[in-house]
């Protein structure tokens, strides 16, 4: 399954949700995720799933691709709705509701990285916060931050294969046994995972240094600016916004 | 002994166009063997390695295996995970099913062969040197006891000394019956070491055979000695640079060319 993550993944295309201004997109996805958790029917959760499944196409970032990096996450789901059923009065219907939101969310979110380099969420993050500045906020600090959070999901993911592929050829099976020995097994895995993610941190944060990170306020080799299109997708979004909340008003 | 069948390998495809990493090779390493797999960087050498290893699995044809295969991942360094080097040396040949003393006195040996005396043993190998912890890695993948060993660029970022002594390290196992392959891109490294040289272009297999054979018939595998003898030829020293394969090729042609007086 790690050779199948996605999440954080950059998918290079050509389309009209790629060419957007991340404010834009960081806008759309919070409003997206406060428009799934107002809803709290299933009438709206759908009309939230269609607009996210039109953003979808509109980015033209294969459905499969998406997908096939969630199958982790829907086998979690799964469990958590069948334990909803069994635990829960009115279960079906909250294990539907859960399900739809929290597919809704991974489903949102995955589509900004998709569409987002991780150097361009950190440049739409710290412009679009700029204004926090004045409250002594380390907004700058904060954006690197997530571009350097975004940017580790692939690599740590390349180097856990790196490690299982390592282990494996030494005999080490995960298929095998129960889960107190896949869990035993697990640790020749995670530990070199977390000493290779710490040696990475260390090297970087020199790196950094050495090329004088936080010795002044940096400037921007393309300044973000907005385009027609952001405002059309603007428009797209405070009416989706509108849209759930005259739902919830009349109990839709 | 191994032999390749018409393979071919693509990983899976993120919805674009599929690129075969791997596509129609076909070998045989005969036992006892000592094999340098080289090509450009992205030729496929390490997609190559998982398949002879069954790490991978391939997209067609077949691998045909005689014995146990072992592989050193490149930086195996990177698989230590216990807290004594003993114990992590011993995780191979326990995951084998080895009783624990058994497999104790093999970590013990193979920790050993690699010049780690019992002064090592229960200490924390992740606080050892690189060079150390190379060694450790390196007598971890030893302790499984296999056939073939497959290396996967053995001697990146290893200093003069301990690259040397790698290579005795290699000889010697090769030399106790074991089939030896190294995958690297330094053609010096697979021409001083390796009998039999696999070249991989692009994917396929662009020669194959004995290494002195090999390496002259392509200009991109030009040796250091060989570019040696070239400027010497240019400079103009009857030489003939393509049979300066290795150092000692080089020394044995200038060595005839000098006529020493007294």
């Amino acid at each position: 399954m790690i050779r199948d993550v996605t999440l954080g993944r950059y998918y290079r295309q050509d389309s009209f949700v790629h060419t957007l201004d991340p404010r834009t997109k960081l806008c759309g996805v919070a409003f997206l995720i406060a428009g799934i958790f107002i809803s709290s029917s299933v009438i709206s959760c759908i009309f939230t799933m269609l607009c996210i499944a039109a953003l979808v196409w509109l980015s033209r970032v294969p459905l499969r691709y998406m997908v096939k990096g969630l199958l982790p996450i829907f086998v979690f789901l799964a469990v958590v709705a069948v334990l909803n059923i069994i635990l829960v009065p009115n279960g079906v219907f909250r294990a539907i509701l859960i399900s739809l939101r929290v597919v809704e969310v991974i489903f949102a979110s995955n589509l900004l990285c998709l569409s987002t380099r991780p150097r361009e969420i950190s440049n739409g993050v710290e412009t679009g916060f700029s204004w926090m500045r004045h409250l002594k906020v380390p907004v700058h600090d904060l954006a690197t931050i997530v571009s350097i959070a975004f940017t580790f999901i692939p690599i740590l993911a390349e180097e856990a294969r790196r490690i299982l592929d390592a282990q494996t050829s030494r005999g080490l099976d995960m298929r095998k046994g129960g889960l107190v020995k896949k869990t035993k097994a697990s640790v020749s895995v995670i530990i070199p995972m977390f000493v290779s993610a710490i040696e990475r941190a260390e090297n970087l944060a020199v790196a950094m240094e050495s090329r004088l990170y936080g010795c002044g306020e940096p400037t921007r080799l393309h300044p973000l600016k907005y385009s027609y299109d952001d405002a059309a997708a603007y428009v797209c979004i405070f009416t989706y916004l509108l849209v759930v909340i005259l739902m919830k008003v009349g109990r839709l | 002994m191994i032999e390749l069948r018409n393979v071919s390998f693509s990983y899976p495809s993120d919805g674009r166009q599929q690129v075969k990493v791997i596509d129609d090779v076909s070998f045989s390493i005969q036992d006892n063997g000592f094999v340098g797999i080289t090509g450009k960087i992205g030729s496929g050498k390490t997609t190559l390695c998982k398949l002879l290893c069954g790490l991978l699995k391939p997209s067609s044809g077949q691998i045909l295996k005689e014995g146990r295969v072992a592989l050193a991942m490149q930086f195996p360094e990177s698989q230590i995970f216990e807290n004594t080097v003993l114990k992590d040396v011993m995780f191979g040949p326990l995951n084998m099913g080895l009783p624990e003393e058994q497999a104790r006195s093999v970590a013990e040996k193979s920790l050993e062969s690699v010049g780690l005396d019992g002064s090592f043993f229960d200490r924390n190998p992740l606080r050892l040197s690189g060079g150390e912890k190379r060694r450790v890695a390196l007598a971890g993948v030893l302790a499984l006891n296999a056939d073939i060993y497959v290396f996967d660029e053995p001697a990146t970022g290893l200093d003069s000394r301990w690259h040397d002594s790698l290579f005795e390290l290699l000889h010697r196992l090769n030399d106790s019956g074991k089939t030896v392959i190294i995958v690297s891109h330094s053609i010096d490294d697979i021409a001083e070491n390796c009998r039999t040289l696999v070249y991989l272009e692009d994917g396929k297999v662009a020669d194959f055979g004995n290494t002195a054979d090999v390496i002259p018939r392509h200009r991109s595998l030009e040796t250091r000695a060989m570019g040696f003898a070239r400027r010497l030829a240019s400079e103009g020293m009857e030489i003939d640079y393509t049979k300066a394969v290795t150092r000692k090729d080089l020394a044995d042609l200038i060595a005839s060319r000098i006529q020493f007086q007294g």
